[in-house]
């Protein structure tokens, strides 16, 4: 190498390598960042939005302010067609769910911020979930079940296809490793991503009035079990792996080893959030949902009310403490629901759920501080304490409880998974150092591969950001002669921040609602006439 | 020669081979996903058999009296929103009157021996090997109109 570095020939090389752009095609131009610097101290620099996380800031800004058609534009290019009319905030009853919107402000010039480039899977709940909020129930279910299906063909593959599937999955790792580029491969969907894609499939019907809305709770609840079972076999595998690896004192000095306990110690810092939860697969939700679907339907099979009252002490048991759920659980436990009574279930998603951010860390390995990016969930922040119920005077009915506290799954995921995290980044810290001592010793062209990896590496920030990072519940028996309620969300010091008066019908048994409440605003839709209320003549046409 | 010269190649190769491998598109897979066309006829036809065997069932038919019967709506309680119920029903009834040992009656009519409540549930296997399989139940509970219970039978099926 060194002999060729001095020819006029390989000088001349050179210097074309320098005018090359360094950013690799294809990619998203977001991913071409600046190297971090040469030498940097050890210890944590910068935690900032990167990639992904960093794309999908305008999307929440269109949620928040109910540009929903805006934000599905930012994913659809990459996608098959949009499975129906572009939607918009919900109004119509007869194709869609009730919907009770403020006055729509007035239309900002539409500048969506060009296409988020985005693994088929998330770019499919991504879209669902928008959908969802904007109303448009079927097509946030063609989303969601579609983004299912791919997951279940890819899960359930066998021979050629799986044997595919598995060396495509090495090669994207092996790839993404060695050149930095950890988004490049298929988007492993976080284990409760799995579960609210489902909850949300249930929902959606739930609005719809259909009963399918059970059969996909019960779906939910098994697919929850099952990741449990092979996440804890998942666990106990990378713990004794990284410590194997790690334990090798002519591999890991005692530096190296304290170097990365601290990495450890950054994911392990959101402990206030993480802790709020014993576990990632505390998802009280979906028994939640499939207690109050089991209650709805045991207005035609009585012996439901039982399963219902099952279901909502489990969600009890999962949240540790609600009011609501156990009053809920109590009224199950009666034969028969009182002659006349109206029973309002509200369910509220609140805030965005955490995103993944990048985290620049200097890594003292062998005595050298590597400079690496590893992505690392912080929260999104949400002004809101609490929502409640209130009657059309602004009486207090019921404060909703949190009942699914998604923030605190994702980080206490995060928490978890640190040895597999520390593992993943143990080989790429590695492939990083080696790539580039080799790279020191190939000259020109070393430097120049050098660049390109280091002006591309990019961790993964990809996570399905459009969640709500909390969901609140309610249920309850509304006065005779209700015909509307108020639903407001409190900050912490017990100011109002938004209210919304939602109509509830008069002569239905059973009525749900839903509200997404972001900062400064929340939506609310009202479900269909409930399959068990009897069809309507406009449904049956 | 540097390590990462030789990996290159073979990782470009490894990229390429598992591209062709994995392009397959995710629809035609969930197309092939689910029970196959004749499972709810043969879960239907299991189930029928049952009730028709049974010594409760084989009582009313002495003297080659014909049993009347009444069907209700079969109630999917499975994980499978899919399940066309209708079809279902169909099948149930399809295999139980062509016995020839029932007369079947619309959904109301109270002069009846039995009525015939059907539910399928639903819940996941792993077989020997590790894979995944939904098997289904189809239960079958025959109640006189008075409500006393008769009889329950059951057929169950993965695939």
């Amino acid at each position: 190498m060194a002999v060729a570095a001095a020819s006029p020939a390989y000088a001349q090389f050179g210097d074309l390598l320098r005018q090359l752009p360094t950013g690799i095609p294809g990619l998203p131009g977001g991913n071409t960042q600046a190297p971090p610097p040469a030498t940097i101290p050890a210890g944590v620099q910068t935690i900032e939005p990167r990639g992904y996380s960093q794309q999908f800031q305008p999307v929440r800004t269109m949620i928040v302010e109910g540009r929903y058609a805006d934000a599905m534009v930012c994913f659809t290019p990459v996608q098959d067609p949009p499975p129906a009319a572009t939607p918009e905030p919900a109004t119509d009853r007869k194709s869609k769910g009730r919907a009770s919107h403020p006055a729509p402000p007035p239309p900002p010039p539409p500048t969506p911020p060009g296409s988020i480039i985005s693994d088929p899977y998330l770019a499919r709940v991504e879209l669902g979930l928008i959908a969802f909020e904007s109303g448009d129930l079927e097509t946030a279910i063609t989303y969601l079940r579609q983004a299912e299906e791919a997951q279940n063909a890819r899960r359930d593959a066998t021979g050629m296809t799986a044997a595919g599937n598995k060396i495509g999955d090495a090669a994207s790792y092996v790839f993404g490793t060695i050149s930095g580029q950890k988004g490049i491969g298929r988007y492993n969907p976080l284990d409760h991503e799995r579960v609210l894609q489902l909850n949300y499939m249930a929902l959606a019907y739930l609005l719809q009035g259909d009963r399918r809305s059970y059969n996909i709770t019960r779906r939910c609840i098994a697919e929850q079990g099952e990741l449990k079972t092979k996440f804890d076999h998942q666990l106990t595998e990378s713990q004794s792996k990284y410590a194997q690896q790690t334990g090798d004192p002519s591999k890991v000095t005692e530096g190296d080893r304290q170097s990365f306990d601290g990495l450890a110690g950054v994911f392990r810092a959101y402990g206030a959030q993480a802790n709020r939860v014993s576990s990632a697969y505390v998802n009280p939700l979906g028994d939640y949902l499939a207690g109050v679907i089991q209650e709805i339907a045991s207005r035609e099979q009585a012996a439901l009310r039982d399963n219902s009252r099952i279901a909502y002490q489990n969600a009890v048991k999962l949240c540790g403490r609600s009011p609501q759920l156990s009053a809920a659980a109590a009224a199950m436990a009666r034969p028969r629901p009182p002659t006349n009574e109206r029973v309002l279930h509200v369910i509220a998603g609140e805030g965005f759920s955490p995103q993944r951010e990048v985290l620049t860390y200097g890594l003292n390995i062998r005595d050298q501080v590597v400079p690496v990016r590893v992505p690392v969930f912080k929260p999104v922040g949400s002004p809101v304490q609490r929502i409640a119920v209130l009657g059309a005077k602004g009486a207090p009915l019921a404060n909703l409880d949190p009942i699914g506290d998604f923030e605190a799954i994702r980080m206490r995921d995060q928490q978890d998974r640190v040895p597999l995290i520390m593992l993943d980044i143990f080989a790429s810290t590695l492939a990083s150092y080696f790539t580039g001592q080799a790279t020191k010793n190939m000259g020109v062209l070393g430097g120049f591969l050098r660049q390109v990896r280091e002006n591309n590496a990019s961790p993964d920030t990809r996570s399905w950001l459009s969640l709500p990072g909390r969901f609140h519940a309610a249920r309850l028996v509304l006065p005779a002669n209700t015909r509307s309620v108020q639903l407001a969300s409190f900050d912490a010091g017990g100011r109002r921040l938004n209210t919304e008066t939602v109509p509830v019908s008069p002569t239905e048994a059973q009525s749900i609602i839903y509200a997404r409440v972001t900062p400064g605003a929340m939506r609310v839709q009202t479900a269909r006439r409930l399959w068990i209320e009897g069809r309507l003549e406009e449904d049956k046409a | 020669m540097s390590p990462l010269s030789k990996l290159t190649p073979r990782c470009a190769g490894l990229v390429l081979a598992a591209v062709l491998l994995s392009v397959q598109p995710a629809t035609a897979a969930a197309k092939d996903r689910g029970p196959p066309q004749d499972f709810f006829a043969l879960l239907a036809n299991d189930v029928a058999v049952q009730v028709l065997a049974s010594p409760v069932f084989q009582a009313r038919t002495d003297g080659g009296r014909k049993v009347k019967i009444v069907i209700g709506d079969v109630i999917n309680n499975s994980d499978d929103e899919g399940v066309r119920v209708e079809d279902l029903f169909n099948e149930i009834r399809n295999q139980i009157v062509s016995a020839g040992t029932t007369r079947l009656f619309a959904p109301g009519e109270l002069n009846v021996d039995f009525v015939i409540a059907p539910e399928l549930t639903s819940s996941i296997a792993t077989d020997a090997k590790g894979r995944r399989q939904r098997c289904f139940t189809l239960n079958l509970t025959l109640t006189k109109p008075s409500g006393e219970f008769a009889l329950a039978q059951k057929a169950k099926r993965c695939g």
